[in-house]
């Protein structure tokens, strides 16, 4: 029996010793602890979240506004709830949330570059909920353990926030900041007061966005526009435009414009189509040839220069009529000139024709130039996806300018706005291709003449117009085509003002409420006991038009 | 085997310590083949007087003239003989035929009286293990134990099987029950290299463990059988014990064992296609599409261009310009696969002196699979011995090496449309008749990229993928023990066991620049895994008999287990020269997995236990085990890393407590038993603390400026998190009729796994996307109960039938209530999830939206009410995700018929699965794109889908048969609640003749025993509730080895498996 305490003592050393270690164990090896921490790096990933952010969510309103194809063939069913949790989980845990870590750590260092962007990334980030869901958690958000249940917040009360936000970025940036954040400063690398104060205005354009957006549920916008236009510090020039961009590196990482990606594979084959009706109203709608939007060859990449390749496999629409309630001239299906895309909502199967439709250009996802070249995509094409995010450029502030002289009678003249936007937007593309080190065949670059023809075209049917309502039809069209490569500002434009309203319907006769909203997350509304969802026809705060206002 | 067990039961015997001068009498006991049979009980009638056989057989004690000796040993009658001293008695004891003293291993090896067991243990035997057309241990064990589910992840060779125990007890750990060789533990997890969305087959790593060369498993299914194994044995445990531990004594003719045998390996299950209609939609003809709704083929048959006279391929195939393809069906599937062979060679060697034995098994496997490129070939090598030495210590090994290599095309899910990455299978099943498979060249001559009947070239060749694709694992292991036993006392002896387990895991994906989905430009990632056990175990044995009628056997100890893994590799892609996959030939390289995990990984944890555990016996009719085990864990904080686990259990046998019940006709045999007992569960390592997320080389900008980033966890850490608690209650009935010939076993249990540590997933507005909590519970309560009839008993003839019958049924509560549901698996849109009163892992997933046709209101269940119909006459979708089946089978039961004749055996394993539901894309895309004969309807009439339209009038819209499958039927592009079907099956998993050569014949040959047996598994089945011609297997799960079952992504079909093989001894 001796021997048996013996070894009982032996044991209870043996487990006492061997649980101190324990302590060291619980550290996991693979990852280093917080306290480890650069908050130069959570800027750097605070902004590849912004961009992976913007991206998604104008991927979506480009889609429902025509520009990419929506399969649909509802409304309703065209994404489902699973379709949202990507750009939900990348604005909460990735945007939110390094931008909350970094503002009192950059606060306290007086880094307040650094402090004003996380701000500003912050406010945009709260906006675009705003205009894509409705209502969302903001003031419950991102509290951790100590709040798992977000409750979702009044857009308004977002919005106002966000606003707040910018005024407090716009303060920061005023401070002389005790470093510049230079290279870690993916916009505008602001290494000195010039960078800075890029910010600065940026924050003021956005602001000057936000009221524009809101304006139907704001009675006093146009005194919050006025000054905002008195004060003029808002971007008005390319220098000031504030764009991601990418680079020509093709993997590890890869850095290239996500369009590029899905489109310019090493298989031969583009993923995405563009909307018929998009392409129709660049190539057809103000006429063809030499008379169309001279922005089309940057914009489009066409794989094959006719329909030669048109077969009833290849192209299911081509052997069927137009929908019955589609109007007269409503273009379907087939264009002109091998421009191959796809109809509003048409979820048919997807035929054997990725290398032959037509794909992005370009400008601005860093695509190929059409050069009548006629061949399929590739890896190593055009300018090898060196795209931008077009997050915000000058050329909109002349359009907001415009659209906010006209309906709310802010300073500027409103047919002089639109000329400059429109103006403004050839010499972005147009200069686009010598930014990427790309030169195209300059026999095929527009020249001022052509410029100066659609640009009289385009002022023809302002003065021709009427009403207001048909003056905006001029200045909202022209946006939007200004706006390939950023589908929010589209979808909210066309939420706000209807216009473009000449729009390709579904193909589905019935396709139900237009998204006036995206339907909530599924992680939102299963994750979350103050989630309830909702339907596409719930409207944003700011988005007081009627019920089937649009479709 | 049971011969051993004699010197346990000879440690139970009672002792005199006191005898008077009397005189010597040795003897030899052997068996009927004349081995010596040692720890034989020898006892002077009428006395306490009397010893034990020694390792050789023999005894000597001291008897007074006259005397009367009782010679019994476990599994031998007793037999009573009179005492001649002076001379060597010899001694023959006969094997009892219906054995009552069934001796099973239970907890740490400690050989235990069945009889004397609180709780049930299900043993295999090595005859349902040896020469059989599978190498995976757990795979054969299907259906011989009940309350044991096994299911093969696919029909490859070599895919990972999954084995749950009495239910899945946890809704976000682990369930594969612990599994012990030779008393230490061994690691059974599949370490998948990328989520089953890439489906690279991974194997489970208790393939290297060789059939052949077992002795016997015992399956420990209740916490009271386990209690001593600790937190790590609450998935129950699976003992194996080697034929290298083994302290038989081989006898002469039986001291080598030879075995070949050799097996074809066919695909078990295809589809019966349709000839009638060919490629397209809604009757179009042509060749380039994906489905089969085209036009009726023709006589003469339609032709179209040939699908390679396109310009990009006119001058590799120059042959085709111009040329025609003729539409006609074609085989091309059933031509795709091949005859695989399994040819397994094994040769054993025991042999024993007179205090010491050795054994050594060699095993060479090679299994061919039905899938091009699929093949598996194991060398196994294991040999053990056992010393006993003249100082009291008894010293005994183990050591196995396996090395193990498995290789197969990669099988990425695939939802019945083009996959997303390589897969064999993802496209082949549903290949429109009219593609020639075989006819169409796979390869451009010029570049070795893949070509194909699509214009776009959008779908890889499946030949392309079988000689261009390839994943693969080899495993280098070493397994094995070794001991130090020391007889302090008779009664008293201490042990220190050494367990290893380590290995190498070395694992490929390779596929060749030039395929059309995934890494086209090619990629080669090779990853390495090492996994380390260091198990140390110290436990002091006691027995004594209190008095003559009250037996005590203690066993306490200390246990001590570190278990480490490690894994790292790279990932290179763009390939620079077609062919050869080494990282030097590739461009970019990163440690990322294609799921995005980081490849390098290491995890380092540590369990210590102090276990006691005491058996107390009166008069060999009530046995009382009590038990209990304190764990310490590295995984929880400090406060939280203790736990107490007691056991206890009872087992009370009437028939012989109650002398009106013995040596009754009817009743021979009665025992009832119930146990109480207690588990832990620790979780997985690191969830207590936050960490930091780096990221490094995320981004470069256009002056080539690398970016870094690093970036808060999206793990919420929960330093307060405890240990999962498990309580179980256990009651059974063992009984015996009709002189034996009809046994029942009946088990009740009921467990309860409190504070589950469960993932909660959380809404990403609170910054973080998953947390561990103790929340909830799991319970599982279940009927087992096993059966087992001689239908015929004669010299010549017996006939024996043994059933096995199982349900669990769990439920999961106590969920907190903002958590809605937990996904254990599968997608978030379509999956496996845990939700409060329902059973754990229930299907969820978009289904038809519909309508109370009494109220008009929408439908709150997904399965109720009537389909509504949209404008364009198809279902319309739910908006969201709903329960739409439960995988749980209402039971599971096994049928094995035995009939032998002389020396001829004829077995048959019929295996039934009654209810559970499957989400299966299989048969959804076979008849969602019209290929089998299910469809094989005239396709010109309109169809109206069943169902109501918006106003609530019965729908009357006729659209085409294309659109009303295509739409609503196939999975992808439908519904899922239309492709969620029941699965139950039936099946006849195993049948077999054998045929031994009787003794006689062989007594002048120098052979000991010769037998053949011809078998096949897997030879028939059917399951009933799927689409009759789409002969679809639900033994397939597309998950890899999970949890849960019932979701199936084009998986493939199952195998087949007929052969023969020889066995000599000698």
């Amino acid at each position: 029996m001796k021997l048996k305490k013996i070894i009982l003592i032996l044991l209870v050393f043996a487990v006492i010793g061997s649980c101190k270690k324990f302590d060291s164990m619980l550290n996991n090896p693979n990852s280093p602890t917080p306290e480890s921490a650069n908050a130069d790096l959570y800027l750097t990933q605070a902004q590849l979240a912004f961009s992976d952010f913007f991206n998604t969510a104008s991927s979506f309103g480009t889609e429902v506004c025509r520009q990419i194809v929506m399969y649909g063939p509802r409304y309703d069913n065209a994404y489902s709830p699973t379709s949202f949790d990507g750009i939900w989980t990348t604005a909460y845990t990735s945007v939110l949330k390094h931008t909350n870590a970094l503002i009192p750590i950059a606060e306290e260092q007086k880094k307040y570059v650094n402090l004003g962007m996380a701000k500003i990334m912050k406010a945009y980030t709260l906006m675009t909920l705003v205009d894509m869901f409705g209502n969302v958690p903001a003031a419950e958000a991102n509290l951790g353990a100590e709040n798992t249940n977000p409750a979702p917040q009044d857009g308004k009360d977002v919005y106002a926030g966000a606003i707040a936000l910018l005024d407090e970025a716009i303060a920061d940036l005023a401070k002389l900041p005790g470093a510049y954040p230079g290279s870690q400063d993916l916009f505008y690398g602001a290494s000195n007061a010039t960078g800075a104060n890029r910010w600065k205005t940026l924050a003021k354009t956005l602001k000057l966005r936000a009221y524009v957006t809101t304006r139907l549920a704001d009675p006093t916008a146009k005194a919050k526009i006025d000054a905002l236009l008195t004060e003029n510090d808002l971007i008005d020039t390319q220098a000031e435009d504030f764009e991601f961009k990418f680079s020509t590196k093709q993997a590890n990482p890869n850095s290239r414009h996500p369009r590029y990606n899905g489109n310019y594979s090493a298989t031969g084959t583009a993923g995405d189509y563009i909307g018929t009706w998009f392409m129709w109203t660049m190539v057809q709608e103000k006429g063809t040839g030499a008379n169309n939007d001279p922005r089309t060859r940057y914009y489009f990449y066409r794989q094959r220069t006719n329909y030669a390749a048109v077969t009833e496999q290849s192209s299911s629409c081509s052997v069927a009529p137009p929908p019955p309630h589609y109007p007269a001239g409503m273009p379907f299906c087939l264009l002109i000139s091998g421009y191959w895309g796809r109809d509003h909502g048409d979820n048919t199967g997807i035929p054997p024709d990725g290398n032959l439709r037509t794909t992005v250009g370009i400008y601005p996802a860093g695509g190929d130039f059409d050069a009548n070249q006629g061949v399929s995509v590739g890896l190593n094409r055009g300018g090898q996806g060196a795209g931008i995010h077009p997050i915000w450029l000058s050329v909109f502030t002349e359009f907001l300018k415009s659209e906010a002289a006209l309906i709310l009678g802010t300073a500027g003249n409103p047919r002089t706005l639109l000329e400059s936007g429109v103006r403004k937007s050839m010499t972005k593309v147009i200069g686009f291709p010598a930014t990427i080190n790309v030169t195209v065949d300059p026999t095929l670059v527009p020249d001022q003449a052509r410029i100066d023809g659609y640009v009289a075209k385009v002022l023809a049917a302002y003065d021709a117009a009427g009403t207001p309502a048909d003056k905006m039809e001029v200045i909202m069209k022209e946006y939007y085509l200004a706006l390939w490569g950023n589908g929010l500002d589209i979808w909210n434009n066309y939420r706000r003002t209807g216009k473009p309203g000449n729009m390709q319907p579904t193909i589905d006769g019935n396709p139900g409420s237009f998204t006036r909203s995206m339907l909530y997350p599924s992680v939102f509304v299963n994750r979350n006991v103050n989630a309830q969802p909702k339907t596409v026809d719930a409207q944003v705060f700011w988005d007081t038009n009627p019920p089937g206002f649009i479709k | 085997m049971r011969k051993i067990v004699t010197l346990l039961t000879g440690l139970l015997l009672l002792f005199s310590t006191a005898f008077s001068q009397t005189k010597e009498v040795t003897g030899l006991v052997t068996d009927d083949s004349g081995a010596p049979l040692p720890g034989v009980s020898v006892l002077v009638k009428g006395t306490k007087t009397g010893t034990t056989t020694d390792a050789s057989g023999k005894f000597s004690v001291q008897v007074k003239d006259g005397a009367t000796l009782v010679i019994s040993g476990a599994s031998y009658s007793a037999i009573e003989i009179k005492a001649t001293p002076g001379s060597l008695m010899s001694i023959k004891l006969t094997e009892k035929k219906q054995e009552l003293t069934e001796v099973v291993v239970t907890a740490l090896g400690i050989r235990r009286e069945k009889k004397a067991l609180g709780y049930a243990v299900a043993t295999v035997d090595k005859k349902a293990l040896e020469l059989r057309p599978e190498s995976d241990v757990v795979r054969l064990l299907n259906g011989k134990a009940p309350g044991v589910d096994i299911s093969n992840t696919s029909g490859m060779s070599g895919s990972g099987t999954n084995i749950v125990i009495r239910g899945v007890n946890t809704i976000s750990g682990n369930s594969t029950p612990l599994f012990i060789v030779d008393g230490v533990p061994f690691d059974a997890s599949t370490n998948a290299q990328a989520s089953f969305v890439y489906g690279n087959t991974t194997t489970s790593r208790f393939l290297d463990l060789d059939p052949n060369s077992i002795e016997s498993i015992s399956v420990l299914k209740g916490l009271s059988a386990t209690t001593l194994y600790g937190e790590l044995g609450r998935n129950g445990v699976v003992v194996v014990t080697t034929k290298n531990a083994g302290t038989r004594k081989s006898n002469k003719k039986m001291e080598i064992t030879v075995s070949q045998s050799y097996f074809n390996n066919k695909v078990a299950n295809l589809p019966e296609y349709q000839n009638t209609y060919g490629s397209g939609f809604d009757q179009s003809v042509g060749l380039a599409f994906f489905s089969n709704w085209g036009g009726a083929f023709k006589t003469p048959a339609d032709s179209v261009a040939h699908p390679y006279s396109v310009a990009s391929l006119n001058a590799a195939f120059p042959q085709y310009v111009g040329a025609k393809y003729g539409l006609a069906p074609k085989n091309s599937v059933e031509n795709f696969f091949r005859t695989g062979h399994i040819s397994t060679t094994s040769v054993g060697v025991s042999a024993s002196g007179t205090n010491a034995t050795f054994n050594a098994n060699y095993t060479y496997m090679d299994d061919v699979g039905f899938t091009p490129g699929n093949r598996v070939i194991k060398n196994t090598i294991g040999m053990g011995g056992n010393v006993r030495l003249s100082n009291n210590f008894t010293i005994s090994g183990t050591a196995n090496y396996a090395i193990t290599d498995f290789k197969a095309p990669p099988t990425s899910t695939s939802f019945g449309s083009n996959p997303s990455s390589s897969s064999v299978y993802g496209n082949l099943i549903y290949t429109p008749r009219a593609v020639d498979i075989q006819g169409l060249e796979w390869e451009n001559p010029l570049d070795h990229s893949s070509i194909y009947y699509r214009p776009a070239n959008d779908i890889q060749h499946p030949t392309w993928t079988v000689n261009n694709a390839f994943t693969g694992q080899k495993v280098n292991r070493i397994f094995g023990n070794i001991a130090a036993r020391y007889d302090i006392l008779k009664n008293l002896n201490i042990t220190y066991r050494l367990g290893f387990d380590n290995y190498t895991d070395f694992n490929y994906y390779d596929q060749n620049r030039g395929g059309r989905v995934g890494e086209v430009l090619g990629i080669h990632r090779t990853v390495t895994g090492r996994n380390t056990i260091w198990d140390h175990s110290f436990i002091a044995n006691y027995n004594t008999n209190i008095n003559s009628d009250l037996t005590i056997n203690v066993d306490a100890g200390l246990n001590s287990q570190e278990r480490q893994y490690q894994q790292d590799g790279m990932k290179s892609t763009q390939q620079l020269v077609y062919g050869l996959f080494d990282h030097d030939n590739f461009i970019v390289h990163e440690n990322t997995s294609e799921d995005g995990t980081t490849i390098d990984f290491k995890s380092k944890t540590q369990s210590i236990g102090v276990f006691a555990q005491a058996l107390l016996g009166y008069k060999e009719y009530v046995y009382l085990t009590v038990g209990g085990r304190n764990s310490w864990s590295s995984n929880l904080e400090e406060d939280n890393r203790s736990i107490f686990y007691p056991s206890a259990s009872v087992a009370f046998i009437p028939t012989t407590a109650f002398e009106g019940l013995q040596n009754n006709k009817w009743l021979n045999y009665l025992k009832l038993r119930a146990g109480y007992a207690t588990s832990a569960n620790f979780g997985s390592p690191y969830n207590t603390r936050p960490v930091l997320a780096i990221s490094t080389n995320v981004f470069v900008d256009r002056i080539g400026t690398v970016l870094n980033s690093n970036s808060i966890s999206n793990r919420l850490a929960n330093p307060d998190l405890k240990p999962e608690l498990l309580r179980e209650v256990e009651l059974g009935v063992e009984s015996k009729f009709i002189n034996n010939r009809l046994s029942l076993d009946l088990t009740l249990y009921k467990r309860v796994s409190d504070d589950q540590i469960l993932d909660r997933q959380l809404d990403p507005a609170s910054g973080f996307t998953v947390t561990s909590i103790n929340a909830g519970s799991v319970t599982n309560q279940g009927i087992e109960l096993a059966f087992g009839y001689t239908v015929v008993r004669t010299k010549d003839w017996n006939w024996q039938l043994d059933a096995n019958w199982t349900k669990n049924k769990s439920e999961v509560s106590g969920l907190p209530d903002d958590v809605k549901q937990i996904v254990i698996d599968g997608f978030s849109n379509e999956g496996l999830f845990a939700i409060n009163g329902h059973p754990l892992g229930v299907i969820q997933g978009s289904y038809t939206a519909k309508i109370d046709p009494k109220t008009g209101e929408p439908s709150l269940n997904p399965l109720e009410g009537v389909r509504t119909v949209n404008a364009s006459g198809d279902y319309n979708t739910s908006n969201s995700i709903g329960i739409i089946g439960d995988p749980t089978p209402d039971f599971k039961m096994a049928a094995i018929s035995t009939l032998s004749y002389k020396g001829f055996s004829f077995r048959m394993q019929w295996d039934w699965t009654q209810g559970g539901d499957m989400l299966a894309y299989t048969p959804g895309t076979l008849i969602g794109r019209g290929l089998t004969k299910d469809t094989e309807f005239d396709r010109l009439l309109p169809i109206i889908l069943p169902g109501v339209k918006a106003d609530g009038t019965p729908n009357d819209v006729q659209i085409s048969a294309s659109q009303a499958y295509f739409n609503n039927y196939s999975g992808f592009f439908g519904m899922a609640d239309l492709i969620t079907y029941d699965a139950t099956v039936i099946r006849l998993r195993e049948a077999s003749l054998s045929y031994s050569l009787p003794a006689s014949m062989l007594t002048k040959t120098p052979f000991g025993s010769i037998s053949l047996t011809v078998s096949g598994q897997n030879l028939w089945y059917n399951a009933p509730n799927f689409p009759e011609f789409v002969n679809f297997d639900p033994e397939t799960s597309s998950l890899g080895v999970s949890n849960v079952r019932g979701l199936e992504y084009l998986s493939g079909p199952t195998s087949r498996r007929l052969g023969a093989s020889l066995r000599v001894t000698f």
